[in-house]
């Protein structure tokens, strides 16, 4: 059953140890099959957002309700079944260097220990076609250009088929043309009914686009709009 | 299950037992890999566990001689009335020895008793003042080992209750000594074997704690993925497992190369001596009661290293 919202944040707060205070109150709601870009300067708060989202690190005030369920009653053993259903992708890809891109999009799915070794294949070959890297299951990360690794860590994040997926600066380190190139791909899993959540800090990749924006200043939510495409953005 | 994830297959069946045999291996690659390190926590650990196995083999083997040799030295002194005769004193003499709990029994007349008396130092002069011979007539009887096993007090009690017997003392002060002195070198060995046992789990965790630190960003990005806390500790678990096992091992090799080297020089001093003492080699039982010992050392170490390091770097 599709839960009412994929994402609840309410009155979400986190302050380091430290002192430094990433996120102030936030509120805000993101239903099932969303396209939602999260933007703000560097050190807005976008990246703890997402951290609390995937339970990478807990609110210090708040509630985070992902698919229905709140966050800060789970239990620590239920962590990782939390961020296994959830699909992660991050600036600099976070591939394991000695592993092939085969052993790296298949590692979900083995963290998981839900399927066969023939399923698992099926899965990442399917999900390196839908990338564009069928054949490439042999290299290492270290072999492919910046933009086939960051493809090869959005065919992990699906591979095992998330309802829900949170990019962090998914094309920080990309030119215009293979960031759009990776857009695209978010586009075509949305269009599939997958919840997208993108933080990125490049307001001409959102222009192109057009959607719904969340933007946060000095980690208050200052803005949640819908910006309309801008035609003619490089 | 959140993220309103789709229903998950179950587990296919068997996945548990291959999840631990490829960590197992996994384990076993990393630290073949890393020889210089490995090598070196292998033989801290085999030095630390070879001494106190070393004494444990050298006490339960001497234990046992040394318990026959105070069977030996343990005895009963039977005093005879003053003024028993010595054909009397030699017939209950006779007459004791027939029994089965006794090995031997020896008299001493009043006559001997006090010429040894007078090669005592100091009793001498204190004796010549004496008109009469103070020293009864005594018999000194020596029980079997399956009495002396049995305990003194009931045998002792039979010969008080003889004829002319006028007091009777168990000399257990030898066997008193020697169990003392074996209950000592227990305690030694306990604490000993503790505290080495310690070091040796806590190098075999450290060791697995740098091998950690070296994957950081391997577990940081299994940890992100939904890797289990179980699932990843578990090579980790191994890898200590298999460092104290290996030790164990080598901690074996070298307790019997030790007792190899030592068993003919003590064989030759105890037939200096008149025995037949010869020290033998631990056995196999010995051997994988001191390998489970190792893998066990091994195991708690690396989870006491990986627990506190997981815990570190996944807060959440």
């Amino acid at each position: 059953m599709q839960p009412a919202s994929m994402i609840e944040c309410h009155g979400v707060g986190k302050r380091y140890p430290g002192g430094r205070e990433a996120l102030r109150e936030v509120s805000f709601r993101v239903g099932p099959g969303e396209f939602v870009f999260v933007t703000g300067h560097s050190g807005a708060g976008k990246s703890t957002l997402l951290k609390l989202v995937a339970l990478l690190e807990r609110p210090t005030s708040g509630r985070v309700v992902v698919a229905g369920r709140s966050l800060d009653r789970l239990p620590r053993r239920e962590v990782p079944a939390h961020r296994r259903a959830i699909g992660m992708i991050f600036q600099e890809g976070r591939l394991l260097p000695e592993r092939t891109v085969y052993e790296n999009v298949a590692l979900p799915l083995e963290l998981a220990g839900c399927w066969s070794a023939r399923e698992i294949r099926h899965r990442v070959r399917t999900a390196l076609e839908r990338v564009g890297l069928a054949g490439k299951e042999r290299c290492r990360p270290v072999e492919l250009s910046g933009g086939e690794q960051q493809r090869v860590g959005i065919a992990r994040a699906v591979v095992h088929r998330p309802r829900l997926l949170l990019a962090d600066e998914p094309t920080g380190n990309l030119d215009p043309a293979m960031a759009w190139e990776i857009m695209g791909l978010f586009l075509a899993f949305h269009r599939a009914g997958v919840t997208v959540l993108v933080a990125t800090h490049d307001p001409s990749l959102i222009r192109r686009l057009g959607g719904r924006v969340l933007t946060l200043q000095e980690g208050q939510l200052v803005d949640d709009a819908w910006w309309p495409v801008v035609e003619g953005v490089p | 299950m959140t993220a309103g994830a789709r229903p998950r297959p179950r587990r296919p069946r068997g996945r548990w037992l291959r999840e631990h045999r490829r960590a197992c291996l996994a384990a076993w690659s990393a630290l073949a890999g890393a020889r210089l390190a490995g090598l070196m926590t292998v033989l801290v650990v085999a030095v630390a566990l070879a001494l106190p196995a070393a004494l444990g083999v050298l006490l339960s083997q001497t234990a046992g001689l040394a318990r026959g040799l105070a069977g030996e030295l343990s005895r009963i002194a039977l005093f005879l009335e003053p003024g028993t005769r010595p054909e009397a004193a030699r017939a209950l003499a006779e007459r004791v020895a027939a029994w089965a709990e006794v090995a031997a029994v020896d008299y001493v007349s009043p006559k001997q008793a006090l010429a040894e008396a007078r090669r005592l130092a100091g009793l001498a002069e204190p004796l010549r003042v004496l008109e009469d011979n103070p020293f009864p007539p005594l018999l000194l009887v020596s029980p079997t080992p399956e009495a002396l096993a049995r305990g003194l007090e009931p045998l002792a009690r039979r010969l008080g209750r003889l004829p002319g017997v006028e007091d009777v003392q168990v000399e257990l002060v030898w066997a008193e000594r020697l169990e003392a002195f074996l209950e000592v070198a227990r305690r030694v060995l306990l604490i000993l074997g503790l505290a080495l046992a310690a070091a040796a789990a806590l190098v075999v965790g450290n060791t697995v704690r740098l091998t950690l630190e070296g994957r950081r960003e391997e577990i940081a990005v299994m940890r992100l993925l939904g890797g289990t806390e179980a699932y990843v500790r578990r090579p980790y678990l191994y890898e200590g497992l298999w460092l104290g096992l290996l030790g164990a091992m080598v901690a074996w090799a070298l307790v019997a190369g030790a007792v190899w080297a030592l068993a003919a020089p003590v064989a030759r001093l105890a037939a200096l001596y008149g025995g037949s003492f010869s020290l033998r080699p631990p056995g196999v039982a010995w051997g994988a009661a001191l390998a489970g010992v190792g893998a066990l050392l091994g195991w708690a170490g690396a989870w006491l290293a990986v627990r506190a390091q997981l815990r570190r770097m996944d807060p959440a």
